[in-house]
Order: C-alpha cells, then structure tokens, then sequence
C-alpha cells in the first residue's frame, strides 16, 4: 500500500477525506467529516467555516488549517488538477 | 517558511520548542495565535503550567497592543 508520503498540502489530490485529514494533520475529525456526510472530496470541497463549528471544530488553528487547505483544493479544482471521482 | 513569525515569537518567550506543533496545528500567524485558549494549547500539547502561563499572558499582550494600535 504505497501511499504518497511526499504529498504535501499543495499536491492535492487526495483519494478520500480521510486521507486529506492525515496530510494535513487533522485525522482527528475523519470520523466527524464522515457521519456528517462529508464522506467525498466533493462534498468537503463546499464546507464552509460556519460548517466547520456546527461539527465541532472550534479551534481558530483547526479551522485555518482546514480552510486553507480547502482553498488550495478548489484552486487545484479549478485548474483541472484533479481528477473527478 | 522556516522563519515563521509565530517561531519568532515563540522564540523571545523561550518556547520555541513548540513552534512545530502550533503550526502543525494552524497557529502560524499572530492573528490566529490572538485566540489562543486552553483548548488550543490542549490540542497544541503545551502540559507545562508555566509555559501554559507564559503563553497566555503574551496572547494577552498581543491582544493589547492590537487595542493600542486600533484605537
């Protein structure tokens, strides 16, 4: 099972949510994502700050690094960069 | 990167031990650092009453000077 362990934020493409929250640290709240219906990479790509407190993420830290990780994402979106699912 | 500002203040409190987890766990800016609480330095893994201490009164001072500068 070779993951990509050089992905850093900015590469982007991550195969599931969990995923995406191990890379950036955050794989505390996978299960959070997940029983909340942010179980794709589509449906976290919409949260939104609000979001993020109605599940429970209330650390001002938690919430920028997710944030700016979910800006990076649609960038990449955006772009083209990833892959549809 | 690695001249973070929050390294750099961790640093003149003697506490930039720390500095990998606070950005670790999104604390790398002033702005962010701002709404430190208990909660954040649970999650952030500063144990230490003392250290606890001294982090909580910077914040405090990063909060004043904003006062300062605002009003």
């Amino acid at each position: 099972n070779l993951l990509d362990e050089h992905s850093p934020l900015g590469n982007g493409v991550y195969r599931s949510v969990g995923e995406w929250l191990e890379a950036i640290k955050m794989g505390r709240y996978t299960e959070i994502f997940m029983e909340n219906g942010y179980s794709s990479m589509d449906a976290v790509a919409q949260v939104t700050l609000e979001d993020l407190r109605r599940l429970g993420i209330s650390l001002a830290g938690h919430q920028k690094k997710i944030m700016s990780s979910l800006q990076e994402i649609k960038v990449q979106l955006v772009n083209g960069m990833m892959m549809p699912l | 990167m690695c001249a973070n500002i929050v390294y750099e203040w961790l640093k003149t409190l003697k506490l930039s031990q720390y500095a990998e987890s606070f950005v670790d766990n999104g604390y790398d800016d002033l702005e962010v650092c701002k709404q430190i609480g208990d909660p954040d330095l649970d999650a952030i893994g500063v144990s230490l009453l003392q250290h606890r201490r001294r982090i909580h009164e910077a914040v405090q001072r990063l909060k004043e000077e904003d006062e300062t500068t605002a009003g």
